[in-house]
């Protein structure tokens, strides 16, 4: 049955309160019913007539209409959330807060109150107040929001309805963002006042809740992926206490910036920074909801080119911000640290696609480049740990060379010059590329076998990364050991696996000699040729075979196309 | 129309499903009947696009789970034999929210919450939270989601557990209803009596393989080797045991009572001819007949020791 015969079908019934029919079944079948029904009873109100006359006729239809264009996981939470005593009990505390900091403010600066401007000291509250009740509960309550569907079987309902995973953790975003709202316009009237005390600049308000909001929404949406990792109460326990210890930190380290850099206004000039930052907190954002969503996705779906898609935009983000500032400040010193932290990026998103799954449906696979080179080279946005570590490995490197480019750039041009490191953009950038193909490739080779073994995870390339990592700091200081009986401390070749020393040297006056650079290079592409190897055989000729009824559904479709052809014509 | 064409589903190197056949024609019931384990829910879920098969395919109205997952969700219902419910919500709630979630707007919208209120029996339930629900009731908006964008096939696993014997006997009744305005249900159960009376087609799996799939009828007729026959004579039985003991095809003969029950190992014609040596030796033969095989007696038949 076509969904216009459903949707004829289900409209040739009732017809609301005003209707002869109404009421009536749309079916011969709903004659029979499971009983506890009966004709008196009236209809609940979300089933009432939405062509009912008169003004509140108009307004159902008008809030009907409406509500149809929103979320549907957002109408459900938001009628939660305003029975929940949770959410009633967060608001009235918050409101109670923010009219007890009001009252003992005046009462403690009075009378000066109406000579000195107090606005600043009174925004330390307030903003304590919004950050805890948005850092503390909207990103719990999203977790749990989350963690309770999968737990109790109702998110594979969803699964099967129109919803698309990303829908459904995006609607869960939207709900969060929208308790954000409600409890921001609790406190808006205490923010105006703040503003009428004089003492803080409107412009300041507006930063402190953005500060705020931007926040707020990258702890809802880590709690979303995190909640997604639980399977089971223990770790489920495990990973909300270790959420509330990173929200907890959190607080501290914004009210510590807000305190010091925003409030006194000493952020002038910097607007740059603050756009630059809030970019990539909402890019984060973005990809923790896609994350999220590619954890609960069937697997029938896709559920890694968006991701992917994600980290290219990411990438790209980081890029044009750390080439900005380095152009405005003439200081290659930024494309150093952006080529240090873009390297650790890829490094940990690495790790992560080594242990993804590769489950493909037939029909992606059927569709894939059919030989091992044109595999390896054009389906890295396909999900796979091979083409995975293809992607990291083929953006990563592009980024890195890209960000040394802009630097070698400015120096031709004049407009970067060093200033207190010695390492050149381009050394930097081949020690990073090094330490990405031989750290992350060792990783792949390392977790394989388990992979092989259990099954996708990110637990495995995990426990392999902890154990790369330390392997490469504690072998050169026990080769140092068995040569000179003792550990050095003058930085050589020998300790070119070991990063942090590394990354150090690189930031000193003394900068990393070329040689090194090239060294971890060399051996970086070594580790890569290996993996190369070994990627054969995800990335071989597999014939799919080919139903006979999608051969069918093939020629029918050609055919149909054949037959539009010839009318057109 | 259903459809699993050879699916196999691996989880490790355990086989859920192992080259699983079977067609499900429009408008009629099949009975999907399988220890727990056997890999029911695995092919369900499979038809409901919530797993890939290793091999095969599954069809939905032709249209492949595999390949085409969005339109075959828009006319399937399922209804998993778990219920998991919302805090803070009632019944009404419920059923709108997956009104909009199935893509269901306006009047329409309006509509089918009223028919599946009306269909189901929720009506005077609609204002209660669904936490507070009997398992029966949440049975019956279970139901009602699954009905909800009116798909033209329901997958319904354990349909009937946690209902009243009454509400038993009306759920299967609306099912052959359903299955006359032309769905095609997929159904599961352990309370195989029921099945039998609802289903058109009854297919048994056990470990991950389908066994049999026939009419019960037809499943009768094939497992039947013997017949299991009872006599209740009026006056003493020892006439009609002696005869019964001089044939050589009949065996276990058990007396209670003046009834006689005993098993041939021959087809209907040799039990005529048993009745007619004993009316021809005058022995009062009150009541004749074949002890009839129950749908779990068939079960068990057909998947003792084939798979193990």
């Amino acid at each position: 049955m076509s969904d216009q015969e459903a949707s004829r079908r289900a409209g040739d019934g009732g017809d609301g309160d005003s209707d002869p029919s109404a009421g009536q079944p749309l079916h011969p079948v709903a004659e029979l019913s499971l009983g506890g029904g009966g004709q008196a009873i009236p209809y609940p109100a979300l089933a009432l007539d939405p062509d009912a006359s008169g003004f509140w006729g108009w307004v159902d239809r008008a809030t009907e209409r409406l509500t149809s264009l929103l979320n549907p996981i957002l109408v459900k939470e938001a009628r939660q959330s305003l029975k929940s005593k949770q959410f009633l009990i967060t608001f009235f505390c918050l409101l109670a807060a923010s009219c007890a900091w009001t009252i003992m403010g005046i009462v403690f600066n009075a009378p000066d109150v109406y000579y000195i401007p107090t606005g600043e000291s009174m925004m330390i509250g307030y903003f304590l107040i919004l950050s805890v009740s948005m850092f503390a509960f909207v990103p719990l309550v999203a977790f749990r929001s989350l963690a309770a569907e999968l737990d109790e079987g109702t998110y594979e309902m969803l699964a099967i309805t129109r919803l698309s995973a990303w829908r459904i953790v995006s609607g869960k975003m939207n709900s969060a963002v929208l308790q954000m709202l409600i409890y921001f316009s609790a406190i808006v009237p205490c923010l105006a006042f703040c503003y009428l005390l004089r003492g803080i600049g409107l412009l300041t308000i507006v930063l402190v809740v953005a500060i705020v909001f931007i926040t707020a929404m990258v702890l809802t949406a880590l709690a979303l992926v995190l909640s997604t990792l639980a399977k089971g109460r223990t770790l489920q326990t495990f990973l909300l206490v270790g959420l509330v210890a990173f929200i907890v930190v959190v607080e501290f380290t914004c009210c510590g910036f807000v305190f010091s850099m925003v409030l006194p206004e000493q952020w002038s000039g910097t607007w740059f920074g603050f756009l630059a930052s809030f970019t990539v907190a909402a890019s984060f954002v973005v990809l923790f909801v896609a994350a999220a969503a590619a954890r609960i996705a069937p697997v029938t779906e896709n559920r890694s080119t968006r991701l992917r898609v994600i980290l290219f935009f990411q990438q790209a983000i980081w890029v044009v911000t750390i080439a900005y500032a380095a152009w405005v400040t003439g200081d290659f010193e930024w494309i150093n640290e952006g080529l240090l932290y873009l390297g650790i990026y890829w490094l940990l998103v690495g790790m992560f696609m080594c242990g993804e799954a590769s489950e493909l449906s037939p029909r992606v696979r059927r569709g894939l480049p059919a030989t091992y080179g044109t595999r390896m080279l054009f389906t890295w946005w396909m999900p796979g740990p091979g083409t995975g570590f293809m992607f990291v490995i083929g953006t990563g490197v592009a980024g890195l060379l890209v960000l040394a480019g802009v630097g070698v750039l400015g120096f031709q041009t004049g407009v970067v010059r060093g200033t207190s490191v010695d390492t050149p953009p381009p050394i930097f950038a081949a020690m990073m590329i090094g330490y990405l193909l031989g750290y992350l490739g060792i990783i792949r080779l390392l977790s394989m076998p388990f992979l092989k073994r259990f099954g996708p995870s990110f637990v495995a390339p995990l426990i392999a990364a902890i154990v790369a990592y330390f392997l490469g700091v504690i072998v050169p200081a026990i080769i140092d050991v068995a040569i000179q009986g003792r550990v050095s401390f003058s930085y050589s070749a020998l300790h070119a696996s070991n990063w942090g020393w590394t990354w150090d040297e690189a930031f000193s006056s003394r900068g990393l000699p070329a040689e090194v650079a090239m060294l971890i290079l060399v051996v970086g592409s070594g580790v890569l040729a290996i993996n190369l190897i070994s990627l054969f055989r995800e990335f071989r000729l597999r014939k799919i075979a080919v139903p006979l009824r999608v051969k069918q559904d093939l020629a029918d479709e050609s055919e149909n196309q054949l037959v539009e052809n010839g009318g057109g014509r | 129309m259903i459809e699993l064409q050879d699916v196999t589903r691996l989880f490790g190197s355990t086989r859920a499903v192992d080259h699983v056949s079977f067609m499900v024609p429009r408008g009629s019931v099949f009975g999907y009947i399988g220890p727990n384990g056997a890999g029911k829910t695995t092919s369900m879920r499979i038809l409901a696009t919530l797993e890939l098969p290793t091999e095969g395919d599954a069809f939905i109205e032709g249209l492949s789970s595999v390949n085409d997952p969005d339109r075959v969700r828009r006319r399937l219902g399922f209804m998993p034999d778990a219920f998991g419910s919302y805090s803070d919500t009632n019944c009404a709630e419920y059923l709108d929210f997956f009104a909009r979630s199935n893509g269901l707007v306006g009047r329409e919208r309006t509509r089918r919450i009223r028919w599946v209120m009306d269909f189901t029996g929720l009506r005077s339930m609609a204002e209660k939270p669904i936490t507070g629900l009997s398992k029966g009731m949440r049975q019956r908006l279970c139901l009602g989601r699954a009905l909800i964008h009116d798909p033209s096939v329901l997958i319904l696993d354990e349909p009937a557990a946690g209902l009243d014997p009454r509400a038993r006997i009306e759920l299967r009744q609306i099912i052959r209803s359903l299955a006359a305005d032309g769905k095609t249900i997929l159904i599961s159960s352990h309370i195989l009596s029921e099945l039998a009376e609802m289903c058109d087609r009854v297919g048994i799996i056990e470990q991950g393989r389908l066994l049999a799939n026939d009419t019960v009828a037809g499943l009768k007729g094939n497992s039947q080797t013997h017949l299991d026959l009872i006599v209740v004579i009026d006056g003493e039985t020892e006439t009609a045991k002696t005869i019964l003991s001089q044939c050589e095809d009949v065996s276990d003969v058990v007396e209670l009572n003046r009834t006689l029950q005993f098993r041939v190992a021959g087809d209907r014609q040799r039990q005529i001819e048993i009745l007619h040596r004993l009316c021809d030796a005058r022995v009062n033969v009150l009541e004749y007949r074949v002890v009839d095989e129950s749908l779990e007696d068939l079960f068990l038949k057909v998947t003792a020791g084939k798979v193990q």
